[in-house]
């Protein structure tokens, strides 16, 4: 079980400086004014844009950078109306869209600056603007994600293996397959995967559970029609255990053999039926043991490792 | 972790001339790597997480198995239109449904050009 603590939060945002490129999280939308735009027409530029600056664009080239900073000493210094030319900053650092973000911060921090006008690498052509505002969002954005998993994480039932005092630990989980409408397979297998995320397992763990159990559950009802599934959920393993009073399975070796099938029509309609079933709850499991007797019915027991 | 930068599920959309049939959420998600297949069994064994199953299967399954695999969009091929209970399934489970008028090779080429990466082999 991790904790996810501050330091692992840091380090996780530090990695994303490194991973993410400036291309990711720039604005694309980019506002720009041309050299002979008036300095009296710029505050409703950056006011209606809600934005504190703006590269200044002759054509395709940038010639310089005008802020709200600008803005101000301008009409501190009497505010008597001009082309932009004149209030610019015309030392114009730029960066180029496949820079990491790290890059990026590291420029701010040294130079002060509020915005960074985006090249392509190629073409040197403008095709976004970066501020430390859209870095804080991009980074938000992607922690998002692993986010949830957290969430997910802390909200378990829980620490429920580490806080129980016993010799031997287990949680035990039944579902039934009922004979119904065919679009309720994948019930099971849904039911199940919310309970194991909530129990705190790992996320790889779960979803290999859940894809497991999608297989058998879709097995059971296609040939057996009905079965239930029992779940034995142990410190250092997973068991699933899927039993039905179906036809059984005549030749097991053959029916493990990938693209093996002896589904009817209608079953592949609904993406089932292609041979991949049991090959696959095999690769989701450490260890799957099939028990089948002709006439009698057929008893899975996949046991799913939680080494990931 | 993927290497691609990716694309937001509403540039995807945007490609793909798709629309949303759930709306505006989720479409912000990172788009990195994609599975297409009409094959549930086979979307199922791909190892590597899915951020977007392309598929031309409307029904149930192709939403339960979304939810199984940890994927958390469907975009469905030829303009079709899923039942309204797969729709409300995929609301239920969080999961982002996208609908275009393009062919599965047609799809999966317009994402291979943006970038996108393909999950197996």
């Amino acid at each position: 079980v991790r904790s996810h603590g501050l330091a692992e939060r840091a380090t996780a945002i530090q990695e994303l400086v490194y991973e993410l490129r400036v291309g990711a999280v720039m604005s694309r939308d980019v506002i720009t004014v041309s050299p002979e735009t008036r300095m009296s027409d710029l505050r409703s530029i950056l006011r209606d844009r809600r934005i504190s600056g703006t590269p200044v664009m002759e054509g395709e080239r940038i010639v310089g950078i005008v802020s709200v900073e600008d803005f101000i000493n301008w009409l501190a210094q009497g505010g008597i109306d001009c082309p932009v030319a004149e209030r610019m900053s015309t030392q114009v650092r730029t960066i180029v869209e496949d820079e990491p973000l790290v890059q990026a911060v590291s420029v701010f921090d040294r130079r002060g600056y509020g915005r960074l006008p985006v090249v392509e690498r190629r073409t040197g052509r403008l095709v976004g603007v970066l501020t430390k505002g859209d870095i804080i969002e991009g980074l938000l954005r992607r922690l998002e994600v692993s986010h949830t998993e957290e969430e997910l994480r802390s909200y378990r039932a829980s620490h429920i293996f580490r806080d129980m005092v016993a010799d031997q630990i287990a949680v035990r989980f039944r579902y039934g397959i009922h004979d119904g409408p065919i679009e309720q397979g994948g019930s099971v297998a849904s039911g199940l995967k919310k309970s194991l995320r909530r129990l705190g397992l790992h996320p790889e763990i779960v979803r290999r559970a859940a894809i497991a159990t999608y297989e058998a559950e879709m097995n059971v009802i296609i040939y057996a029609r009905e079965g239930t599934v029992t779940v034995n959920v142990q410190p250092e393993r997973v068991e699933i255990e899927v039993a039905d009073r179906g036809p059984g399975i005549p030749d097991i070796a053959r029916a493990l053999e990938p693209g093996y099938t002896t589904a009817p029509d209608w079953v592949r309609e609904l993406g089932f039926g292609a041979g991949m079933g049991l090959p696959n709850i095999q690769s989701c499991a450490g260890q799957l043991d099939i028990a089948s007797t002709v006439g009698q019915g057929t008893t899975l027991r996949i046991m799913i490792p939680m080494e990931v | 972790m993927a290497t691609g930068v990716g694309l937001k599920l509403a540039q995807v959309a945007q490609i793909l001339e798709a629309g949303s049939l759930t709306g505006q959420v989720s479409m912000d998600r990172m788009i990195r790597v994609v599975c297409a297949s009409d094959l549930m069994s086979d979307v199922l064994c791909f190892g590597r997480r899915a951020d977007l199953l392309v598929t031309s299967l409307t029904n149930a399954q192709a939403v339960r198995t979304a939810e199984v695999s940890d994927i958390p969009a469907i975009c469905f091929l030829h303009d079709k239109v899923p039942a309204a209970d797969v729709v409300a399934l995929a609301r239920e489970t969080g999961i982002a449904l996208l609908r275009t008028p393009r062919s599965m090779f047609n799809a999966c080429a317009a994402l291979a050009a943006a970038g996108i990466e393909g999950c197996g082999a």
